[in-house]
């Protein structure tokens, strides 16, 4: 296999795209990807022949999982092609009223010396028009490569990005690690959870941690 | 959304309250507070519907383990099941 195609980032399918659903394959999978073939890349293993995805549901939190082949896709979006983009200008008027995507001409300034991108039902809505995002959405920042920071330094650009009416939760990545700046800012506990390729595990430095394995 | 209520019987009291997890889809968040009784309630809010058995099964082996006495909350925001248990074994490990 190439290079990692980092979880998060949308898929266009082609028309004759196979979707290897988890088996039992709910009626609503084949629906919604008749309807909108985009899928999202989760965590797990990959190969050129199988890329792990996930199927958004009508239902919030609703999602299927299966895998698609590389040659089966048409087009790679990833969160931060949606803020080169500026891609929160084509939403039409009566979507932008919507808090997660007004946000985003505000968060943009505060977010400049840094590459973000944007995943969750925002991501997929700006991505693909399909009307996903909820007026109680949170805004699913991803952030790849951050400098690391300090307890305090988080705090702040956390109070900064929550000032405009929408939660923000703001993912740091890197290959397929990522954890929540929040969990860290916060220091409930003396471990953070890492998300990885092979599942989730506590870690004390997430910093050190998020680049474990990966290639830079 | 679905409200699931669950009762132990527990024997283990606990000093101090503990918040583990943050508010984030794919996460959840567990709240832990002491109480002077040996009945600790479970409280979950999911947003997953239908899965009332799974959290019994997971909530009866965390409390085959760990007896503790507590007044419970938990959060869910579509975590996996992976998630889940990593955060109660956070909270564990927050309370030691």
């Amino acid at each position: 296999m190439g290079q990692l195609v980092a979880p998060h980032t949308l898929l266009r399918l082609t028309s004759s795209a196979v979707f290897h659903g988890d088996a039992p394959v709910p009626d609503w999978v084949n629906e919604r990807l008749a309807a909108c073939p985009v899928v999202v890349v989760r965590r797990g293993p990959q190969t050129d022949d199988r890329l792990p995805v996930g199927v958004r549901g009508p239902e919030r939190q609703q999602r299927w999982a299966g895998a698609v082949a590389l040659t089966d896709v048409t087009t790679v979006i990833t969160p931060m092609d949606l803020v080169v983009t500026r891609a929160w200008q084509n939403v039409s008027s009566i979507r932008q009223v919507l808090p997660a995507i007004q946000a985003l001409p505000k968060l943009a300034p505060i977010l400049n010396a840094i590459s973000w991108g944007i995943g969750g039902s925002v991501g997929f809505e700006l991505a693909t028009g399909q009307p996903t995002a909820k007026p109680t959405s949170d805004l699913d920042l991803i952030v790849p490569q951050l400098t690391p920071m300090s307890v305090t330094a988080a705090q702040e650009l956390l109070a900064k990005l929550n000032q405009f009416g929408v939660h923000v939760d703001l993912q740091v990545v890197a290959g397929q690690n990522g954890f929540s700046l929040e969990e860290y800012a916060q220091q409930r506990s003396a471990t953070v959870m890492l998300k990885t390729m092979t599942g989730p595990k506590l870690v004390a430095d997430p910093w050190q941690a998020v680049n474990n394995g990966v290639s830079r | 959304m679905e409200k699931l209520t669950f009762e132990f019987k527990t024997s283990q009291p606990i000093t101090a309250p503990v918040h583990v997890g943050v508010v984030a889809s794919g996460d959840l968040e567990v709240i832990l507070k002491p109480i002077t009784t040996n009945q600790t309630t479970v409280a979950v809010v999911t947003g997953s519907d239908g899965f009332k058995t799974v959290w019994g099964n997971v909530l009866n082996r965390f409390f085959d383990r760990y007896p503790i006495s507590a007044a419970i909350e938990i959060n869910d925001f579509g975590a996996t099941p992976g998630v889940v248990n990593l955060r109660l074994t956070q909270a564990m490990e927050a309370l030691a």
